[in-house]
């Protein structure tokens, strides 16, 4: 047998053999046909044929081997198998088959399987699955034909006729002789280079085998006009089939571009490579996937489109010669375009239906599958969509071809029309009219007279001071009268600027009852800004509080200033029955940033407001209790309103806290202090800062999050933080408030942001592309907002309301606000807010037009350009963590490892201490037998087990369970599956327990997220969470089945860093036994630390005592002491264990290099640095292997997608490192500090820039847009440069040096470096200043880090301080 | 360059010891001798032999009818 001659596999073989290898218990290669005949069969001779049919194509005699570690294929002289025949019911072989074609088959043995049915004397199903390695499509037609030529030839003329086919083999041999000179595999490697992760509908490809094929006639109608468009000289082509082919390319380039919202589309075709004569006598496998990768502009009509295809096919197919493909070349391949010319031929004389049947997998790596084909039951062209299950949920799977559909249709349609323009679904907007404006609520109105005539309740506290809404009442009565007395018409503009106070909101509800326009004036916004906002609005008056009347702000101003305080609330007046202002008359002006440079004021009308109002009291309200809301953030804010009015509106009250003394508002902070509010309205950024510094009143019951993006991560910390409902609203001021707005689920949202959720009922939204066409769900869409909530317009600002509030082609008569914020529907249906995609930024909640600050530094003479870039931080990296410069020579620890010190020969202190206590640490480590001893120590019980062995699939663990059974013992094998297990490490473990012949179980938690994240914070890697999970079911399961030992595979050095620390062996005293002692109370301990294992999984076992005296946990390697070497070549020799290579490391797990990467970035080396010294310490590793594991590559991209679907922020970055960069040319240099008190006049703090550079030019982009890489990398390494500044002279500047750089993450701050230009912001300053006052005892006040800005004059305010204080003391 | 081109067609795409020759007005299309992809690659072959480019326009049955076509075109774009 062994004589036989072997040959090598072609390209294509070799790929379907590797894919076969990984994946032995799938039926993914299996190509499965049916051949249904309704007529009588001479069963003996059908059978006789099928055996002939093998004898005269070794195709079905080939099977597959190794050897040396290359695969061969062989054909074996006698047939490998026969055919089955099996008798059943007519309605019963459809799930026979169904079965059958899933089971995998065994190509070491025989490369096919086989079957007929037998239904009745004239119904029978012959079914034949062949393996892929010796199967395409065309081949099996050739089959086909050729068992009925014989089984006719035979019934014919006694004999079996000689088919005219090429074996394959023959062919095989020849395979080549082409012109190889022409052969060019670097053209098709560069095609597919530049590959970017394709996301369909907006997910990722995820790696699962199992795949839906839904099937679709193209149908009579498109064809005829298919054809008719073929015979267009714009569409012709060498032949049909060709012209079809375009077609349907065409369109499949299309539909993949809009369905990725991507310009480069990149598909994988396969070639048939059957041109020639002999080719198409040749059965066997001789298709080749090729790359097509291509470049769409969305404007392109499908006629356009239609010629770009066709010129980049023909260039494809051209190069497309055998044997020139390679895998490297299709590895980026998502997607395929499958196009089978080919047909099933049948004999006259039988009626025959065949089908090609999907085996239910795909290759995991494709997204997508379109076939055409005729293969299918109705013999008619049909379109095939093979979908990835884990891509695409049940629900979702039908809108592919739906899709696909569409487009067709539209091209055939009208070949004019730009395919981005074709609307993929019905739109969503309401049927019929626009949802009528409903009746204006009077929520303002009388319903807020109800209230104010409920005297004794209270409506306003501030500080120690209360007002009832009697007082409130007579306050609102005051001022009225006063601005009726100022001669005020409803309709004028009155400014508003006052810091918080009881008397502001009072002069709100003023202005909104007898119908003047507030325009608020936060005092904070710079004087400047707010004379502007005056002005422009053209208000009539001023209410001014007294404490901004003295600072001067308006002292030249023409407009009329009237005095505002709580006095107000003393006063005995009472308001009578004003006249209601009218829905479509103004409330309010609101100044925006606006990026000409000039703010920008929004007009909201009274009904636009009042919906609002009443919807948002209704929602918010906390059962049947009123709402009591804190007044807390800046009148200049449009969030701030929900908190003025909504408490009011429902007979509660009003918390007014205001800000204290100069620098930043920290009133946030306050909110402890008041038991009695239940309900909260602030940004993302106030609610960090809140969480951070002494948590969340238990009092409160909602929280309403607006302003920018929620992170679910965080709604979990408040949620966890007591507060059960987590509202997240979405809202530009120009749709008044909040106009979409989610509801946070534990359970539900763990990953990635909170949804901002449903519209509400008086407006809607449109997720539009670029075209103004809908999205589907999905694909990323700018929010297009109408309804009763949208805003006037702005104020005078006709050209600018025309841009923003429009009118869009498909939508006729709806008015919309462009909001440039950009959404799109999760997988789970929910709205997800992406942020913005334009010149806007959001920072602290703020939004910020770039163009307002350039515009405001341009006013400096002597500039030429300006540029203003937000740096988010992405490229200080490398500032963070120092970089190790050496490694210990002996075990490899980094230098960079805390504390780590080496000696003249370059040995770490580690190295140097074990050896003095190397040998009780021998002492603790046993051998084999004392395992076996060990394990078997509780047999008789009545579990079936001896132990649970922990399995990942690695080598380490594999070798352990390997091991574990060799000495007899009855094991139960587990694995958590964390979601992130590579399907290569998958494929070992399914072979591993099969081989070895134990049970297996995956654990899983659907927290795994939640727990890696809070690793992440905790520990900075993933593996402490994971293990932790693994410890934790792994028990539940040992405790259930009764198991009283689970065995770990943890290496030496792993459990030398989690328990075994040095310290326990310097103790002379400390015996083996009291060292397990430690280490169970230890572990104890650790079962009951408060972390997300902890919250998310049941963990009440590890309370009991007892649980420890039931499951003992036993390292293996205590017991073994293997090296590497030998460890790997017992798995390859006696396991088939083979290293995973799909995840482009050495370990099984995806990610782990999330963990490796955010340690490193955070720590400056890999978790795995320490463990793997003792690991090299102990002998269980040399110094090279461990460095080379360490050192591994990783993918950043990668490790930036996995750590955004687990929903990790790495907040202290995102606090510390954002600045706010102002770049500039010209002639003269600025004093920075002069331009800053200048923009400080102008703009408010948010908007400061933290630097202002001055450079050569300002680089841009190919597109002629800023280059703010380019800026930005110069800037940084400029920033190196600048780490010469100005060091310390004394120690006061030394600490306070230190505590700068510990808090602003930079490298030795210069002295006369400006706190904000090195990015600091509150956040930081009260961490600068607490940290200061612990280390000095001493009080000092916040302010002061604004006030002093530069580390020398806060040294020497503190100086003077202390000596100020000892001065006192002495005297 | 009739003989190349009928060398490369015989040898390297129709490929089969059974065929004899090849005519030189022989309708290689329409004869199913070679199919559309099979005259893709007789494209390429001309295109990397006789240092001339065929634009997706000059892809007609008027052109790549047979080898003797072929020559006519292959010489006006010379």
């Amino acid at each position: 047998m062994n004589e036989n001659k072997r040959y090598q596999l072609t390209a294509t073989q070799t790929q379907m053999w590797l894919a076969h290898q990984l994946y032995p218990e799938a039926c993914v290669l299996n190509v499965v046909n049916t051949f249904e005949l309704e007529n009588s069969l001479d069963r003996e001779l059908f059978d006789r044929s099928f055996a002939e049919l093998q004898r005269q194509l070794s195709v079905f005699r080939l099977v597959f081997g190794i050897q040396e570690n290359h695969p061969y294929q062989e054909v074996r002289p006698e047939p490998t198998r026969g055919l089955d025949w099996v008798e059943c019911a007519p309605n019963e072989w459809k799930a026979l088959v169904d079965h059958r074609k899933t089971q995998p088959l065994p190509i070491e043995e025989t490369v096919f399987d086989a079957c007929v049915y037998v239904l009745g004397e004239e119904h029978y199903v012959f079914y034949l699955n062949m393996h892929h390695s010796v199967e395409d499509a065309t081949s099996s037609t050739f089959i086909w034909k050729a068992l009925w030529t014989l089984y006719f030839g035979f019934q014919e003329s006694g004999v079996f006729p000689s088919l005219d086919l090429i074996p394959f083999e023959q062919s095989l041999t020849e395979y080549g002789h082409e012109s190889l000179a022409s052969l060019d595999t670097q053209y098709w490697v560069q095609q597919s280079a530049a590959h970017i992760p394709q996301r369909f509908y907006g997910e990722l490809s995820k790696n699962t085998l199992e795949s839906q094929q839904l099937r679709y006639a193209i149908g009579k109608e498109r064809l005829i006009k298919l054809k008719t468009l073929l015979k267009e000289p714009t569409f012709s082509s060498f032949s049909e089939d060709l012209g079809v082919f375009t077609i349907l390319l065409t369109v499949y380039v299309a539909f993949l571009s809009r369905i990725t919202q991507s310009e480069k589309v990149q598909l994988g075709i396969p070639v048939h490579h059957r041109s020639g004569l002999k080719a198409r006598k040749s059965p066997g496998l001789w298709i080749e996937f090729f790359p097509f990768v291509t470049e769409v502009a969305s404007g392109l009509s499908f006629k356009e489109l239609y010629a770009q295809i066709k010129s980049e096919g023909a260039e494809f197919f051209k190069h497309a010669l055998p044997g020139s493909s390679s895998a490297e070349a299709n590895r980026s391949n998502q997607a395929i375009f499958n196009f089978i010319g080919a047909g099933f031929d049948n004999p006259t004389d039988w009626k025959v239906r065949t089908n090609w049947l999907h085996s239910g997998q795909s290759d995991p790596a494709h997204g997508i599958r379109c076939h055409y084909t005729k293969m299918g039951e109705s013999g008619e062209p049909e379109l095939w969509f093979d979908l990835n299950e884990a891509l695409f949920k049940e629900d979702q799977r039908n809108r592919v071809g739906r899709h696909y559909l569409k487009l067709l249709d539209a091209f055939l349609d009208n070949v004019e029309q730009a395919f981005s323009e074709v609307l993929l679904e019905d739109s969503s907007l309401p049927a019929g009219d626009m949802p009528q404006v409903q009746e204006v609520p009077a929520v303002l109105g009388e319903k807020v007279n109800h209230f104010l005539r409920q005297a004794d309740q209270i409506a306003l506290v501030e500080g120690d001071q209360q007002f009832t809404y009697a007082q409130f009442n007579a306050a609102l009565a005051e001022l009225s009268s006063q601005l009726k007395r100022a001669g005020l018409q409803p309709g004028d503009r009155v400014g508003l600027c006052s810091e918080r106070s009881s008397a502001y909101v009072a002069a709100v509800w003023t202005c909104l009852r007898e119908g003047y326009v507030f325009v608020p004036l936060d005092p904070a916004q710079g004087a400047q800004r707010l004379q502007f906002i005056g002005e422009n609005a053209e208000v009539s008056a001023i209410l001014c509080s007294a404490e901004q009347e003295e600072a001067g702000l308006w002292r030249s101003t023409p407009h009329r200033l009237l005095s505002l305080s709580n006095q107000i609330f003393s006063s005995s007046a009472c308001l009578g029955n004003p006249s209601f202002p009218n829905p479509d008359q103004a409330a309010y002006i609101l100044y925006t940033s606006g990026s000409t440079g000039e703010p920008k004021g929004v007009v909201v009308n009274q009904g636009a407001l009042s919906h609002y109002v009443q919807w948002a009291a209704e929602k918010y309200r906390p059962g049947n209790e009123s709402l009591c809301m804190p007044f807390f953030t800046s009148i200049g804010f449009d969030l701030t309103l929900t908190s003025l009015l909504t408490p009011l509106a429902t007979g509660g009250k009003v918390v007014v806290i205001g800000q204290k003394g100069s620098g930043p508002d920290l009133a946030v902070l306050e909110l402890k202090n008041y038991q009695e509010i239940n309900t909260v309205k602030l940004t993302p950024a106030h609610l960090q800062l809140w969480l951070s510094q002494g948590g969340v009143n238990p009092e409160i019951e909602s929280c309403i999050l607006g302003g920018e993006d929620l992170k679910n991560e965080l709604s979990v910390r408040l949620f966890q933080a007591g507060v059960h409902r987590i509202y997240n609203e979405y809202g530009p001021t120009e749709a008044t408030v909040g106009c979409i707005v989610g509801e946070f689920s534990p359970e539900k949202h763990r990953e990635g942001s909170t949804p901002i959720g449903e519209s509400v009922p008086y407006g809607g939204y449109l997720l539009l592309d670029e075209a103004g066409v809908e999205v589907v769900h999905g694909l990323v869409g700018q929010l297009y907002l109408y309804g009763a909530n949208l805003a006037q317009g702005y104020w005078k600002r006709a050209d600018r309301t025309a841009e923003s509030f429009v009118e869009i082609a498909h939508y006729p008569g709806l008015r919309l606000y462009k909001t440039g914020d950009f959404a799109r529907v999760n997988s789970d249906g929910d709205l997800i807010y992406l942020g913005r995609r334009d010149e806007q930024i959001k920072r602290n909640g703020f939004r910020i037009e770039l163009g307002e600050i350039k515009s405001a530094l341009r006013k400096q003479e002597g500039l030429d350009e300006v540029a203003i870039v937000y740096d988010q931080g992405e490229s200080n990296e490398e500032v963070v963590a120092k970089e190790a410069d050496t490694h210990c020579s002996n075990c490899g620890l980094p230098s960079n490892y805390p504390e780590a010190d080496f000696d003249e020969e370059g040995v770490c202190h580690l190295c140097r201490a074990f050896e003095g206590y190397e040998i009780k640490v021998d002492q603790y480590f046993k051998t084999e037998d004392d395992l076996v001893r060990l394990l078997t120590s509780k047999q008789g019980r009545s579990s079936h087990y001896d132990c649970l062995a922990l399995l990942s699939g690695g080598k380490d663990s594999t070798y352990v369970l390997a091991r574990l059974v060799r000495m007899g013992l009855r094991v139960l094998a587990f694995t958590l599956d964390n979601g992130y297990i590579s399907d290569q490490a998958k494929a070992n473990i399914q072979k591993i327990v099969k081989q070895l012949g134990v049970d297996h179980v995956y654990g899983s938690t659907p927290h795994m997220n939640t727990i890696f994240v809070d690793s992440l914070h905790r520990h900075q890697n993933v593996c402490n969470g994971c293990f932790k999970t693994i410890y934790t079911l792994s028990t539940q399961i040992a405790l259930e089945k009764d198991i009283p030992f689970i065995v770990t595979g943890l290496s030496r050095g792993q459990f030398f860093e989690t328990r075994l620390t040095e310290e326990l062996f310097w103790h002379t005293e400390n015996s083996t036994d009291s060292i397990d002692k430690i280490i169970l109370e230890a572990r104890k301990l650790y079962h009951q630390e408060e972390d997300a294992v902890k919250s998310c999984l049941d963990v009440s076992m590890f309370r009991e005592a007892s649980t420890f005296e039931k499951v003992e946990y036993v390292d293996f390697y205590r017991y073994s002491h293997v090296s590497l070497t030998q460890m790997l070549q017992f798995l390859r020799t006696e396991i088939g264990w083979e290293r995973p290579t799909d995840t482009g490391r050495s370990t099984n797990c995806l990610i782990n290099q999330a963990g490796i990467h955010v340690h490193k970035k955070k720590k400056g080396y890999s978790n795995y640095a320490f463990p793997y010294s003792w690991d090299v310490r102990l002998g269980h590793k040399n110094r090279d292997e461990s460095l080379d594991e360490i050192n591994e590559a990783i993918d950043v991209t990668e490790v930036e997608r996995m750590l955004d679907e687990i929903g990790y922020v790495d907040h202290e970055a995102q606090e510390s490192n954002a600045k706010l960069l102002a770049f500039y040319t010209g002639k003269t240099n600025l004093n920075k500090e002069k331009v800053w008190a200048q923009l400080r006049e102008v703009l408010p703090d948010y908007m400061v820039p933290n630097d202002v550079i001055q450079v050569e030019e300002i680089p841009l982009t190919s597109r002629g847009k800023v280059d703010r890489k380019e800026l930005l990398s110069a800037y940084h390494t400029e920033g190196e440069e600048q780490a010469h500044a100005k060091q310390p002279e004394n120690d006061i500047q030394a600490l306070i040096q230190e505590i700068w750089q510990k808090v602003l993450r930079v490298e030795s701050p210069g002295i006369e470096s400006n706190f904000i230009q090195l990015g600091g912001h509150s956040l930081a300053a009260i961490r600068v200043t607490a940290q200061l006052n612990e280390d000095l005892g001493t009080e000092l006040p916040l302010a002061w880090v604004f006030e002093f800005p530069t580390i020398e004059s806060y040294a020497e305010a503190l100086e003077t301080h202390m000596r100020t204080l000892l001065e006192e003391e002495n005297s | 360059m009739i003989e190349e081109l009928s060398r490369y067609i015989t040898e390297d795409l129709i490929n089969d010891p059974d065929f004899g020759t090849l005519e030189t007005d022989e309708d290689l299309l329409g004869s199913g001798l070679l199919d559309s992809l099979g005259m893709m690659r007789l494209v390429g072959f001309i295109e990397n032999n006789y240092g001339i480019k065929v634009p997706t326009e000059d892809l007609t049955m008027e052109n790549f009818m047979s080898v003797e076509t072929i020559e006519k075109y292959v010489n006006s774009k010379k």
